[in-house]
């Protein structure tokens, strides 16, 4: 036996040759798509590993923190701030630079890495400046140039608090610094905490002089350690300080104070609840400035009023001596009472700012009743429950306020004055806690004050103590805007992906290995028909069928193997190619060339076996229908294996018709699940098989046509093999409508918006862009607000996280949140932000369909769960939107926003509406105006446009892959086609004899294969087409010139293969073998 | 259709010399035919037989000697001329038939129709002939759904329908038994009567051979005629 396989394998090594090469095709497309993921995913991780370093965890803090309130000795110190940076001298500008105050410490985690030049050179006017290759070929700048760099200044007072700083010329902070040297963007030049493939703009700067820019000397917003241990919450020493309080200690009591002047939320209620757990009474207050109080047409400007609780402590016991009232009712110290001349009973108005929509100011007014008038003295007396303002508190006049609200110096009067020399900031009027929360509460808190007493025995001191110790253990640092990072590990677990490129290769390479198993089918069947004679002899000398199957199946397994271990070598250079093409053809698929090859053995593995196993399967198939054949039939020569004298037809009728069961079937299917997916899929298999079903009884149809030519002569050809022209015909009418159902979803067209612009800005804005006094705050010029009155700009809030778009390889694991405001918010499908959803810690959000889908992996009806600012889970109820410009965030309403971000300031993402006539001038004006935020305008369409390429890369990779496919089918059909003339030698030396001319021979033949080509086009385009119709309702806006070409190339690729296969097969002469001895 | 009839003879072989390498298949073979007269040529198997066919018939070339068909030399013919030359002079019937199983019978039949511009008359002319040979009743059926017999008549109004001067067939018989044989031998004379053109036959069969008006036996390359009358 083993005799026989060695003389059959040379005797018939072109046909074992080519199934060997189908083979190590399929196996090396296979394989070579696993590999395409294996290198992705190889890639970033090495990303990942290279712009992490050795750090493997990180403390992170929305606010500056003592770095020894970490005990561990690696720690590394760093400041983290997005800002800008300007050149001067080239007048280049980048924004969404990473600004990292380092010190050398930082740059051992990079193993290879020496430290940059940090220091000040001798001699230089100014710190030095390290910056990355990207950020100096952003910026093209040189060592020794001076470089502007813009950071935001940090405030203990939130900027949308009425006492909070807003000035462009107070919330920005820059610095003019000297480029000391120049990282190269890998290693640390890579740092970044964003998992992102593009190579991020970094500037280093030395910590103290950072710190030292910031007003925060000492103190950092990260800390970094490379030790495994992960940092654990209970490792932090949390302080008072950390957490910006202090306690203001007096003779009976102590104050709770906060340094952003309004207690947060979660530790005025940690307090009071601490404080009530251990008896030590409180006595909690909010202290407003009102702007006027008026009665009787007289008004005293700028005065401090105090909300205080009337249930118990001293101001109950005041309000007992007057008889307790209703809440709007208010006391006023006596010297304010004699100057608006009221008496008890009379009406008091008050006005107050307050910090509006579009963060502008708005006055508003409250009205009370007198009900009492206190001297002042005692609480009334009292300012150390007031906490410090700044600019306000220190000043020796009024007239030398600095508020960042606007204040009428006018109105101001020598009175005035008089009363801020003698009593300062003393609350000139006083109302009930309950009051003054439903005044002026808002998202930073509703307290300024907690005043704690003496616990019950225990005396002051024990009493602050006991205090101080227990709130300070019952405070959550994630709470209090502390963030613990695994970096290394989050980073190596994103570098798992959004997209499998693997599966995706492997799926957009799954026709071209159905291809190949047609073709082996194909091949090893010509194969095993060239040996018909032998297999009847085998037969007839006593061989069971069973054994001759299998003589040929495990030859068709050596083969196969082989061809398997041969695709291995075409794996890794498949893959490669693939690797070129995504850094070259496809590159907006994954934005930067960025990837190496990484080939796994278990990808190789996984190739060759799934390649094995399909041309095994189509092998075994082939050999199966042996058995229909009878061995005199196959002693005769008899090729197509259905013997001709035993032929049923009843049963070649029932094979017939199985095509339309299945299509059928997946009809069924198609209206039971419903899915337009599955809607194209079944029409398109629908299609397919009526094409089939209709081309094979035509094919074995015995209608003589009435008129007969040459051409139709040409085409009855296909006829003489069915099998083959069948199989051929629909391996091509497959690939024709894949290409063009996927083609169809191709966008060439530019895409639409409403929108001019989409801007983002490094730097928050806190003022208003589409009012005058708000463009005035921010710096523009009378013509270029009046310029940029036409324009609509819609404002966003923005919490700092992942792009979730295509654009991102990593898998994202922080989604970054828009806040969209009530401008956005009436528009469709906007609007339905604005339902309210009842359950706390839940919001309704939207985001993309295809976002949510296949990069963050979810299912849209399911809700998305991230944490607020407190590091409680949020539940985000999703509504989804489709090819929107938002596919890289999601996007819930600005009053969730503010409620669950309250910390978050300011807005960073901008959509903007602009008459096309005026839209390069506003874009110059925005940008030149608001550099100093670091204002980047993209076009709208742009945008839209660069979403749109990756997914018409995918489409582009897919149609290039089906086109190989295609390539493959053709390839098949030109070499059954070679087999078929090489069979019908005689048949063409017959007409030859009979007067025909070769060349009339050859337009003959090209004619049948074109046919068969023209014939698998049309069904394959039909069904794409109808799939479509069957999927979309309509014909999109179709892409009819890059489809067209594409499926021209095809043709013309079939018929130039076509045609070579003619002219080899017919080079040999025919004449000869019509001799019959 | 047919080229006209000369007074000369139609069909003239002279020194016909054939050879494949080192090996010598033919020598010297001369004979000439006229119209309407019937020849077997018989032999032992390797005598030449086909080859003499072939050579006739235009698909091969001798090494020497010359055929001259109706005083015109067809291998002074260029490429193109020599098809349309052979498409209307000469008609083939071949042992195993060589019908093409994609066609049907009509089909098969008018395949020489279709080497150069079809005469208008061309499937009457079909339908016609296979009256004549019997399987009117079975024009749209393919070739593998017929008998040998059947098939073999397919073949011989294939090498009719252009009314060719010489009729050349090469062991019609031979794969079919003796009562098929008959009834294609009556049929071949029948058609040859009616058809007035020249009959070359190659077989073994001796009693088939007995009854052609010319017997051309070869023997080691060389030829002897023995005529009938």
């Amino acid at each position: 036996m083993r005799r026989f396989f060695g003389s059959s394998f040379k005797y018939f090594w072109q046909i074992h040759l080519t199934v060997a090469l189908c083979t190590a095709v399929a196996t090396g497309v296979l394989a070579g798509a696993l590999i395409v993921g294996d290198s992705v995913r190889g890639s970033l991780r090495s990303l990942t590993t290279e712009r992490l370093g050795a750090i493997q965890h990180a403390l992170l803090a929305d606010h500056f923190f003592q770095p020894d309130l970490l005990d561990r000795p690696d720690k590394v110190p760093a400041v983290l701030l997005n800002g800008t940076i300007v050149a001067p001298q080239t007048q280049t500008r980048a924004s969404r630079v990473n600004i990292l105050g380092v010190t050398e410490s930082f740059f051992t985690f990079w193993d290879a890495e020496t430290a940059p030049h940090l220091k000040k050179a001798a001699g230089q006017p100014f710190n030095a400046i390290v910056i990355n290759e990207a950020l100096q070929s952003e910026m093209n700048v040189q060592v020794g140039d001076t470089l502007l760099v813009n950071v935001p200044q940090i405030a203990d007072i939130h900027p949308e608090f009425i006492l909070g700083e807003r000035d462009a010329s107070e919330a920005i902070q820059s610095l003019r610094l000297i480029v000391s040297d120049i990282v190269p963007s890998e290693n640390v030049g890579r740092f970044s905490l964003r998992a992102h493939q593009s190579l991020p703009l970094n500037a280093f700067i030395a910590l103290p002089v950072l710190q030292k820019a910031l007003g925060q000397v000492g103190k950092v917003n990260a800390l970094f350690t490379k030790e495994i241990t992960p940092i654990s919450p209970d490792e932090l020493a949390l302080t008072l300080e950390a957490l910006g309080l202090n306690i203001q200690v007096h003779e009976t009591h102590f104050d709770l104070q906060s340094q952003e002047y309004l207690l947060k939320p979660i530790l005025s209620e940690t307090a009071l609840t601490v404080a009530a757990r251990h008896r030590i009474p409180t006595f909690p207050t909010l202290t407003y400035l009102a702007n006027t109080i008026s009665a009787n047409g007289k008004t005293v400007p700028y005065s401090t009023i105090i909300a205080l609780p009337t249930d118990s402590g001293t101001f109950a016991e005041l309000l007992e001596q007057h008889n307790r009232g209703e809440l709007d009712e208010i006391f006023l110290n006596a010297w304010t009472a004699a100057d608006l001349g009221v008496k008890v009973g009379d009406g008091i108005n008050i006005t107050y700012y307050r910090v509006g929509v579009d963060e502008e100011y708005t006055t508003e007014t409250a009205s009370f009743l007198l009900k009492g008038i206190l001297p002042i003295e005692g609480i009334a007396a009292d300012r150390g429950i007031i906490p410090t303002f700044p600019g306000i508190h220190d000043t020796a006049d009024m007239s030398e306020w600095e508020s960042p609200f606007p204040i009428d110096y006018a109105l101001i009067r020598d009175k005035d004055e008089a009363y801020w020399d003698e009593y300062g900031a003393t609350p000139k009027a006083f109302i009930s806690l309950e009051t003054g929360k439903r005044l002026w509460q808002n998202r930073f808190g509703d307290l300024t004050s907690i005043r704690l007493t003496a616990a019950p025995d225990r005396d002051l001191h024990e009493t602050r103590t006991l205090f101080e110790t227990e709130f300070l253990k019952e405070i959550q640092p994630e709470e209090v805007g502390f963030q613990f990072l695994s970096l290394q590990a989050d980073g190596l677990q994103a570098s798992a992906g959004a997209t499998d490129f693997g599966m995706l290769f492997g799926s957009l390479s799954a026709f071209i290995i159905i291809a190949v198993a047609l073709l082996v089918g194909m091949l090893f069947r010509i194969g095993v028909e060239q040996r018909s004679r032998e297999i009847g002899i085998l037969q007839a000398v006593g061989y069971p069928l069973v054994k001759v199957r299998r003589r040929l199946l495990y030859e068709g397994g050596i083969i196969a193997g082989i061809g398997s271990l041969i695709g291995c070598l075409l794996a890794v250079s498949y893959a490669q190619l693939m690797i070129f093409g995504l850094q070259t053809w496809w590159l907006p698929a994954i934005g930067t060339p960025f990837m190496e090859l990484h080939a796994s053995p278990w990808s190789l593995l996984i190739g060759v076996l799934i390649s094995l196993a399909v041309v095994m399967i189509s092998i075994r198939l082939t050999v199966h229908k042996l058995g229909r054949a009878s061995t005199v039939w196959l002693l005769a020569g008899g090729t197509d294996f259905v013997d001709e004298t035993t032929t049923g037809r009843a049963k070649t009728r029932k094979i017939r018709y199985l095509p339309l069961l299945f299509s059928l079937i997946g009809i069924g299917i198609g209206i039971w699940v419903g899915h337009p997916i599955f809607r194209l899929l079944c029409v398109a298999l629908v299609v397919i098989s009526i094409g089939w079903v209709l081309f094979d009884r035509w094919l074995k149809s015995q209608n003589v046509p009435k008129q007969l030519s040459r051409a139709r002569f040409a085409i009855r050809n296909a006829a003489r093999q069915p099998g083959r022209s069948t199989t051929c015909v629909t391996t091509i009418s497959i690939a024709c409508c894949i290409i063009v159902a996927v083609g169809a979803n191709r966008h060439d067209a530019p895409p639409k918006t409403e929108y001019a612009f989409v801007a983002e800005s490094a730097l928050p804005l806190h003022h208003s862009l589409n009012t005058p006094d708000g463009r005035f705050e921010l710096g523009f010029s009378e013509s270029a607000s009046e310029l940029l009155s036409a324009s609509e700009i819609i404002p966003f809030r923005v919490l700092p996280g992942e792009d979730v778009s295509c654009l991102n390889l990593y898998q994202p694991q922080k989604p970054q949140i828009l806040g969209a405001s009530d401008a956005m918010l009436d528009e469709f499908p906007w609007r339905k932000l604005k339902r309210e959803v009842s359950k706390i810690g839940r919001a309704l959000a939207i985001g993309d369909e295809k976002s949510l889908r296949w990069i963050l992996h979810h299912d849209p009806n399911e809700d998305f769960l991230i944490q607020d600012e407190f590091g409680k889970g949020l539940r985000l109820e999703l509504e989804t939107v489709e090819n929107s410009l938002f596919q890289s965030q999601l996007i819930i309403s600005e009053s969730n926003f503010t409620k669950y971000f309250p910390s978050q300031s300011g807005y960073q993402f901008f959509l903007i509406k602009t008459p096309p006539t005026l839209r390069e001038e506003s874009a110059q004006i925005l940008e030149k105006t608001l550099g100093d935020y670091g204002f980047d305008l993209t076009s709208a369409a742009a945008r839209l446009a660069s979403y749109r390429a990756v997914e018409n890369t995918y489409i582009s990779t897919f149609q290039s892959l089906g086109g190989l496919g295609v390539l493959l089918g053709t390839f098949g059909l030109a070499l059954v086609f070679f087999r078929n003339i090489i069979e019908r030698r005689r048949e063409l030396a017959t007409l030859r004899a009979f007067g025909f001319q070769r060349r009339l021979l050859s337009r003959m033949l090209f004619i049948e294969s074109c046919f068969l080509l023209a014939i698998g086009m049309f069904i394959g385009i039909v069904a794409g087409l109808a799939s479509i119709l069957a999927s979309q309702g309509h014909l999109p806006s179709f892409p009819w010139f890059s489809l067209t070409i594409t499926l021209l190339f095809i043709f013309g690729f079939g018929i130039i293969a076509n045609a070579v296969a003619v002219v080899m097969a017919l080079r040999s002469p025919l004449l000869s073998t019509l001799k019959s001895e | 259709m047919r080229h006209p009839p000369t007074n000369t003879s139609m069909l003239q072989v002279s020194d016909l010399s054939k050879d494949y390498g080192s090996v010598e298949v033919l020598r010297d073979v001369s004979f000439s035919f006229t119209e309407g007269v019937s020849v077997a040529i018989t032999g032992p198997s390797g005598s030449g037989k086909s080859t003499l066919l072939h050579i006739i018939g235009t698909l091969e070339k001798p090494t020497n000697g010359q055929v001259a068909i109706n005083d015109t030399d067809p291998f002074a013919l260029s490429e193109p001329e020599l098809a349309r030359y052979r498409n209307s002079v000469i008609g083939f019937v071949f042992q195993d038939n060589h019908l093409l199983p994609q066609y049907s019978v009509l089909e098969n039949v008018l395949v020489p129709t279709f080497a150069f511009k079809q005469q208008p008359d061309a499937t009457e002319r079909a339908h016609e002939l296979l009256n004549r040979v019997g399987l009117r009743d079975r024009i749209s059926h393919r070739p593998g759904e017929l008998s040998g017999g059947e098939r073999q008549r397919v073949a011989i109004a294939r090498a009719l329908i252009n009314q060719p001067n010489i009729l050349l067939c090469d062991e019609p018989t031979g794969n079919l038994d003796t009562a098929t044989t008959e009834t294609i031998a009556n049929l071949l004379f029948e058609l040859h009567q009616a058809e007035k053109n020249i009959l070359i036959v190659v077989t073994h069969n001796l009693t088939f051979a007995s009854r052609f008006q010319q017997h051309l036996q070869l023997a080691d390359g060389t030829c002897r005629v023995d005529s009938d009358s």
